[in-house]
C-alpha cells in the first residue's frame, strides 16, 4: 500500500489550484510549508506555532467576512489538539469555512513523505483529491 | 453604602457597564465559556444582533478566534473565568507574535472567600501567568473602577495592539454569586 501514498505537496498544490480569492489559514508545521510552496499569497495566513489554533482562526475570519471563502489547511495532529473546535464551529455553522486535514504518514523509511488521506469538512461543498 | 466603603459604591451597575464600554469600542464579537460572574454581559451580548456571540469548548479557542476576527478588521472580546486563563497559555504565543489586539475580561476565583479549593491554584497564579506571557493586567476591586479600567484596557488593546486583561476580583463579584 505504500506506493499508493499521495505526495503532500502535490495534494496541497492541487487543492489550491483554483482558489481565486479564497483566504487560506495554515496549521503549524508541514501544512504551512506546503501552502507556501504552492505559491505565496497575500490572502494566506501562516501559523507556525499556537498548535490547535488554525481552525479557530479560520472561524473568526469566516464569521467576520461572510461573503468570502475561507480554507484551513492543517495536519491531523494540530486538529486532534483542538477537537473541541468542531463543536464550537458546529454551533456557528459558517457556510464559507472549509477545513482540510492532512493525515501525515510517518514511518521509519519514509518520514513525512506522503499524504494518506485528505479529509475535508465543508458546509458548502465537498473537496476531492 | 457610602462611597468610601471598602467595598466601593454598590450602586454602580458595573455588570451592565462592561457591555456598554465594549459597545463604545465597537466590539462585534464576544467569545466566552459560560460563567456565572459574566452572566449579565453574556445575556446582553447574546441579545444584541449586531454582535456575534461564540460559545467555546475551551477558553484557548478564543485567542485564535479573535485573531481571525482581527485579520478581518473587526474587534472582539474574550470573557472567561480565572481557571480558563491556564488553558490559554501557549495559545497566547499567537498574539505575542502577530500582535493583534486582544482584550480579555476575567472573573476571579480562588482568591477571596473561595469555597472550592480546586479553584485556588489557578486563581492564585492567574495574574502572574498572564504577565509571564506578555499580557497587561489591571485588577478591578470596586464597582466604580470597572468601566474606567476596561476603557483603558480596550484602548491599549485596540489602538496599541496589546494583549490586555481586566481581572474582576472575587470580592467585587461577591461571595453570594457562588452557590454550592
Amino acid at each position: 500500500m505504500a506506493n499508493s501514498l499521495l505526495k503532500r505537496r502535490d495534494v496541497v498544490a492541487e487543492l489550491l489550484k483554483d482558489r481565486r480569492d479564497m483566504m487560506v489559514v495554515t496549521g503549524l508545521g508541514s501544512p504551512t510549508y506546503d501552502v507556501m510552496a504552492a505559491g505565496d499569497n497575500d490572502r494566506n495566513y501562516y501559523l507556525w506555532g499556537a498548535m490547535g489554533g488554525a481552525a479557530m482562526v479560520g472561524l473568526g475570519l469566516a464569521i467576520a467576512r461572510p461573503d468570502e471563502e475561507v480554507l484551513v489547511v492543517t495536519g491531523d495532529g494540530e486538529m486532534l489538539m483542538a477537537m473541541g473546535a468542531f463543536a464550537t464551529i458546529s454551533v456557528q455553522r459558517p457556510k464559507n469555512l472549509t477545513i482540510a486535514i492532512l493525515e501525515m504518514a510517518i514511518t521509519a523509511k519514509r518520514l513525512c513523505s506522503g499524504v494518506m488521506l485528505v479529509m475535508a469538512l465543508s458546509w458548502t461543498r465537498s473537496l476531492r483529491v | 453604602m457610602p462611597q468610601d466603603s471598602p467595598l466601593g459604591d454598590e450602586k454602580v451597575d458595573w455588570k451592565t457597564q462592561i457591555y456598554e464600554v465594549l459597545k463604545e469600542f465597537d466590539v462585534k464579537h464576544m467569545a466566552y465559556v459560560p460563567d456565572a460572574g459574566h452572566s449579565t454581559a453574556i445575556k446582553t451580548f447574546e441579545a444584541d444582533r449586531d454582535v456575534t456571540s461564540v460559545v467555546l469548548t475551551t477558553e484557548e479557542e478564543g485567542i485564535p478566534y479573535l485573531a481571525g476576527v482581527s485579520l478581518a478588521g473587526q474587534r472582539g472580546v474574550l470573557l472567561m473565568q480565572s481557571s480558563g486563563v491556564g488553558n490559554c497559555i501557549n495559545m497566547l504565543s499567537l498574539q505575542n507574535n502577530a500582535r493583534f489586539p486582544l482584550l480579555m475580561v476575567v472573573t476571579m476565583r480562588g482568591e477571596w472567600a473561595e469555597f472550592n479549593q480546586w479553584q485556588i491554584p489557578m486563581g492564585q497564579a492567574t495574574e502572574a501567568a498572564l504577565n509571564l506571557m506578555g499580557v497587561l493586567t489591571w485588577r478591578a476591586e470596586k464597582p466604580e473602577d470597572v468601566a474606567d479600567l476596561l476603557r483603558g484596557a480596550a484602548t491599549m488593546a485596540f489602538e496599541g495592539d496589546q494583549a490586555c486583561a481586566i481581572l474582576l476580583s472575587q470580592q467585587l463579584i461577591g461571595q453570594k454569586v457562588w452557590s454550592k
